[in-house]
């Protein structure tokens, strides 16, 4: 069965493209994944898939954007056909789109840096996620922390902050603050395929970490 | 690369489209069910509506028009931009045009 997985927050800068695109690349290394980029004009997701594609051979990974979310449920239906997963970049608004890809998707991704502006720009986004529940009960969004500076006081105080406030679960694995990261988008790449190893190790932690909670809803 | 269908495909979507477009809309509609496959159904359109939510404005007609494939693709753009339908972004502008801006 295919497998939705949104990448949503509201403010921009955040890492949803950078989440969406390793998570993308990673998942089609063994299954059909397509990756589509909600987040136009900017389409950094479709810009990493244009790069990636003058570099590496075929793969099982597609791209698709849209424009609007009836385009996104019309799209999304018919990928659902030949794709395993669907990995969706929102947009950074809380807008039809956004709403849309929140009740259509699996499992909902909020990526979150340790800053207080990231923190309280989710807040707005909860509201929208409780009233999401009245349209499917089983909404699962969980917070991925992205720019994660863990030997830090003030990135332990705020994730401890958000925790209580946001009522949000999260996932276990922790993107780090890493030059890697934007080094690889730039190229096309995943993080696992360009040069820190300590960076490779997050995106197939991330990664596996999400094919197991998707794993679970799919029983 | 996707795989090649080869037989036809009794598929059910992973999604409940009605619910997604329901929210998307802000329509407010019967209970959720789990997973958000139609437990909660669907709501039923007055007679006449030809949308949903509010997009639906009994007000208007429909008309045609015909553009250059760039003008849509522009058009397009704006509306992704802006996250409405391309009808709301040519109705602004031709409202705006004949001085009826709302």
């Amino acid at each position: 069965m295919t497998q939705i997985v949104g990448i949503i927050q509201v403010k921009g800068g955040v890492g949803r493209s950078t989440i969406a695109t390793n998570l993308a690349a990673v998942f089609s290394e063994k299954e059909p994944t397509v990756l589509i980029d909600c987040d136009l004009p900017q389409a950094t997701s479709a810009s990493w898939y244009a790069v990636r594609k003058s570099e590496l051979p075929p793969t099982n990974l597609t791209l698709a954007t849209v424009h609007d979310y009836r385009e996104l449920l019309t799209r999304a239906r018919d990928l659902s056909l030949e794709h395993r997963y669907l990995i969706i970049d929102a947009p950074p608004r809380i807008a039809e789109m956004t709403r849309a890809i929140i009740v259509m998707s699996t499992l909902c991704l909020v990526p979150l840096g340790t800053s207080a502006a990231e923190i309280w720009s989710t807040a707005d986004l909860i509201e929208t996620i409780n009233a999401a529940r009245d349209y499917r009960a089983d909404i699962d969004v969980r917070i991925v922390w992205n720019r994660f500076r863990s030997h830090t006081r003030e990135a332990m105080d705020l994730s401890e902050a958000a925790r209580n406030e946001l009522g949000l679960k999260e996932l276990t694995t922790r993107l780090g603050y890493r030059v890697a990261y934007s080094e690889a988008l730039a190229r096309g790449l995943a993080a696992n395929e360009w040069l820190d190893k300590t960076a490779h190790g997050e995106v197939e932690a991330l990664a596996a970490e999400v094919k197991g909670i998707l794993k679970e809803v799919g029983k | 690369m996707t795989r090649s269908k080869k037989t036809p495909t009794l598929h059910k979507p992973p999604f409940d489209e009605e619910s997604a477009l329901r929210f998307a809309e802000m329509e407010p509609g019967p209970p959720a069910g789990a997973s958000g496959r139609g437990e909660g159904g669907s709501t039923p359109r007055k007679q006449g509506e030809t949308g949903t939510g509010k997009n639906l404005q009994p007000e208007r007609q429909p008309i045609t028009l015909l553009l250059k494939a760039d003008t849509i693709t522009t058009l397009q753009h704006e509306a992704g931009r802006k996250e409405k339908e391309v009808g709301q972004i040519v109705e602004k502008l031709v409202a705006k045009h004949l001085g009826k801006h709302k």
